[in-house]
């Protein structure tokens, strides 16, 4: 499994709706070499959760690579295509190399084995780079699967482009934990919530973490050194104040 | 250079409206699709907007690679090279995808490919946008009137290609050479 964030050890994974559908759908968009979208609020796991599936990937009991490339705000064309070639082959592409070129030479590298390319935070693409990748995925000498991963804006910035919209062949938005179900869910992530009463798990949530595994996971790092600190094996009022006062008292 | 081919149709230049971007049409241009058939896909690159890179998107629509053209150094003959290859097919019909994206001199320069080997332009309009000025330049390029259909209507005016029964029944294959092959001549 993937690490959690900040580092947080001995926390479990929250085989969640959202976390189960993310592996299904990976290996939907393999099977059919097709595209998707994932998106969600930041911290509702969306990274893990695709992390997870890329773990365990096959295609007809073979290895399926995957490819995750981010850029930064407003890529160019020539960024994606030289982020591509450079994942797919190791080389770095010499800058006096045509575009042009280079994308014919990506229809080639992408016809061999099946693959997944992952773009994260798949907002910041604009119009030009989103009808690159669909021209390449569209081509027919290609074979890969296309996932876009993204935060928050991310549906309304690709569902703003035609070309995607009518392309997508999954699509989950991921949205923060239900309020009714952290409780159960938070004393089956960590040993010091296992003892812990639904007043003090949703006193949390309402003050640091309103359903988000990334906060809760900053969260419990700090609460777990605090437990290690008093000699506690659970989490109580006491140590759930002082991290609050830690995190800056719970404001956002 | 002009196809020597014998004509049964008259060459058409079409416009297919296809507002919603249809993803089915991808699939419909694989399955049309073939040289062998008379028929060549052009799929432009994205951002490329010279009618030059335009002539080595065709080069490959007539299944010639450009980096083979860059290595030999002829890029600049890429629309020669490409009219010769895709007149040798006998190509009857030239269908370009994502036409919207196109310049006015990429247009012009395709009206003018389709004219002179007397083949069909079909140009996937994926887009809202009103093609009035392109229909403008093919009418003037071409000397043809321009028609629009709608994705459906291309379906069923294009179909897949038969099989080539002729080819199929033309005997078995040759006799592989035994000897290695040290390297591969681009072609």
């Amino acid at each position: 499994m993937p690490r959690h964030f900040a580092g947080l050890d001995g926390a479990a994974t929250l085989a969640t709706a959202q976390f189960q559908l993310t592996a299904r759908i990976v290996a939907d968009l393999i099977a059919s070499q097709a595209t998707g979208v994932i998106h969600g609020p930041a911290g509702t796991g969306k990274t893990y959760a695709v992390e997870a599936a890329l773990e365990i990937l096959t295609h007809d009991h073979e290895p399926v690579t995957a490819y995750t490339l981010a850029f930064a705000p407003g890529p160019t064309m020539r960024q994606v295509t030289d982020a591509l070639v450079h994942a797919l082959t190791g080389a770095s592409v010499p800058s006096h190399r045509s575009r042009f070129y280079l994308t014919a030479a990506l229809t080639g590298l992408l016809s061999g084995p099946p693959r997944l390319v992952v773009i994260d935070e798949a907002q910041r693409l604009n119009g030009d780079c989103i009808e690159l990748l669909r021209h390449l995925h569209d081509h027919p000498d290609t074979r890969f699967a296309l996932l876009y991963v993204g935060g928050d804006g991310c549906w309304e910035v690709l569902s703003r482009e035609p070309m995607l919209r009518s392309r997508v062949f999954r699509r989950l938005p991921f949205q923060p934990l239900p309020r009714a179900q952290v409780p159960a869910l938070m004393r089956g992530y960590h040993s010091i919530y296992h003892g812990a009463d639904d007043p003090l798990l949703l006193d949390i949530d309402d003050t640091c973490a309103h359903g988000s595994l990334r906060d809760w996971a900053v969260f419990t790092r700090t609460a777990v050194t605090l437990c290690d600190e008093s000699g506690r094996d659970c989490i109580d009022e006491t140590v759930a104040a002082s991290a609050y006062a830690l995190l800056g008292g719970g404001v956002r | 250079v002009t196809s020597t081919s014998t004509r049964t149709r008259r060459p058409r230049t079409v416009v297919v409206d296809n507002p919603a971007d249809d993803a089915a049409i991808t699939a419909h241009l694989t399955a049309v699709a073939g040289l062998a058939a008379g028929r060549a896909i052009i799929r432009p690159t994205p951002g490329a907007v010279s009618v030059g890179e335009l002539g080595l998107d065709v080069l490959v629509a007539a299944g010639v690679s450009a980096e083979s053209a860059r290595q030999q150094h002829v890029t600049g003959l890429c629309w020669e090279y490409g009219r010769a290859w895709l007149a040798g097919y006998q190509v009857t019909d030239i269908i370009t995808d994502r036409a919207h994206r196109l310049t006015a001199a990429q247009l012009e320069a395709l009206g003018g490919l389709a004219a002179d080997l007397g083949a069909s332009l079909w140009l996937v309009w994926a887009s809202t946008s009103d093609p009035a000025t392109a229909i403008t330049t093919l009418r003037r390029r071409t000397g043809r009137e321009v028609e629009r259909i709608s994705v459906w209507d291309f379906h069923g005016q294009l179909r897949p290609a038969e099989p080539d029964t002729a080819r199929a029944v033309a005997g078995p294959w040759p006799t592989l050479p035994e000897a290695d092959f040290i390297t591969f001549l681009a072609a």
